[in-house]
C-alpha cells in the first residue's frame, strides 16, 4: 500500500544530459538541494544494488543520507530508494521511506521527464504508533484530497 | 506555546470508516444536529455517538450543545493540514525539477554542441 506521486514534465535537454545530471555527483550538487541548503560527499554506484549516499547540509545540520540504486539504465531510467542501503540491505528506520523512479523518453522539444515517487504512508512517515488496523492508505489519501477540494 | 499539529493517527483512523466519511460529507454541507446525522445510518444513538467521538478526537469535527440538542460541525482546517503531507512531497519534487531544468539550461548554453 503506497502513496504515489507522479510528475511529468518536458525538459529542454537531451536524455543523456538529464541522465548525467541525475547520476553524476558533480552535477547533482548543483541542483538537488534548494539553496541555501547543500549536498556533498555524493557517491553513486550506477548499478542496481549500488550505493546512493550523500551528506546533506540543512540549516547548519549535517544529515548523512544512505540509499540504494534500484535500477540504472543509461539515458533511460534511474531508480533509487532510502529503504535500503547498498546491496539491498534493508534500513532499520528509514527517513521518508520511498522509492523514486526517473524515466526519460524522447520528446520533440527535448525529453519527457517522468518521476514516480512511491512512499510509505503518512502514518509511517510521521512515526506515529500503529493503530493496529489495516486500511488502503493510498485510497484514503486520494479520498482525502478529493474531499478537501470540496471544502 | 505549541503549534497546532494534526494527529495523523487519529485522523486516518477516523477516516478509515465509511460511515464516518459519510458523516463528514454530510457535515460538508453545514452543521447539523446529532440526531440528524444519525438518521441515514439507521443505528442506535450510542453507536452514532461513538463515531462522533472518534471524529471529534481527531479534531475533524466540533460539537456544541444548544439546549437539548448537540450540533456537529466540520473543522476544515484539520482536513487541510492532513492533505499538506502529500502536497509538501509534491512541492519538493516540483521544486527539484525546477532546479534541474534551470541547471540544464546553463549546461546547454555552455555546451551548445552537446545535442
Amino acid at each position: 500500500m503506497t502513496t504515489e506521486l507522479i510528475l511529468s514534465r518536458v525538459l529542454g535537454a537531451p536524455r543523456h544530459v538529464i541522465y548525467t545530471c541525475w547520476t553524476t555527483p558533480e552535477h547533482m550538487a548543483h541542483w538537488f538541494m534548494p539553496k541555501p541548503h547543500s549536498i556533498d560527499n555524493i557517491v553513486i554506484n550506477l548499478h542496481s544494488g549500488g550505493r546512493f549516499d550523500s551528506t546533506m547540509h540543512v540549516d547548519g545540520a549535517v544529515i548523512p543520507s544512505r540509499g540504494c540504486v534500484l535500477d540504472a539504465v543509461k539515458d533511460h531510467r534511474f531508480a533509487f530508494t532510502d529503504l535500503m542501503t547498498a546491496e539491498f540491505q534493508p534500513v532499520a528506520s528509514p527517513g521518508l521511506g520511498f522509492t523514486a523512479t526517473i524515466d526519460l523518453s524522447d520528446h520533440p522539444e527535448g525529453t519527457l521527464y517522468h518521476v514516480t515517487a512511491r512512499h510509505r504512508t503518512a502514518e509511517d512517515t510521521q512515526k506515529h504508533e500503529t493503530m493496529g488496523f489495516s486500511v488502503g492508505w493510498g485510497t484514503v489519501a486520494t479520498q482525502l484530497e478529493t474531499y478537501a477540494r470540496t471544502l | 506555546m505549541t503549534k497546532y499539529e494534526p494527529n495523523l493517527s487519529l485522523i486516518f483512523h477516523a477516516l478509515s470508516d465509511p460511515t464516518r466519511r459519510a458523516m463528514l460529507a454530510r457535515l460538508g454541507q453545514g452543521p447539523v444536529a446529532v440526531t440528524e446525522l444519525a438518521r441515514p445510518t439507521g443505528w442506535a444513538l450510542p453507536t452514532v455517538m461513538r463515531h462522533i467521538a472518534v471524529l471529534e478526537d481527531a479534531a475533524l469535527i466540533a460539537t456544541e450543545k444548544h439546549g437539548r440538542t448537540r450540533i456537529c460541525s466540520l473543522r476544515p482546517a484539520t482536513m487541510e493540514a492532513t492533505t499538506d503531507w502529500l502536497a509538501a512531497l509534491r512541492e519538493d519534487w516540483e521544486a527539484r525539477t525546477d532546479r534541474l531544468q534551470a541547471y540544464l539550461q546553463t549546461l546547454m548554453m555552455e555546451t551548445p554542441d552537446d545535442n
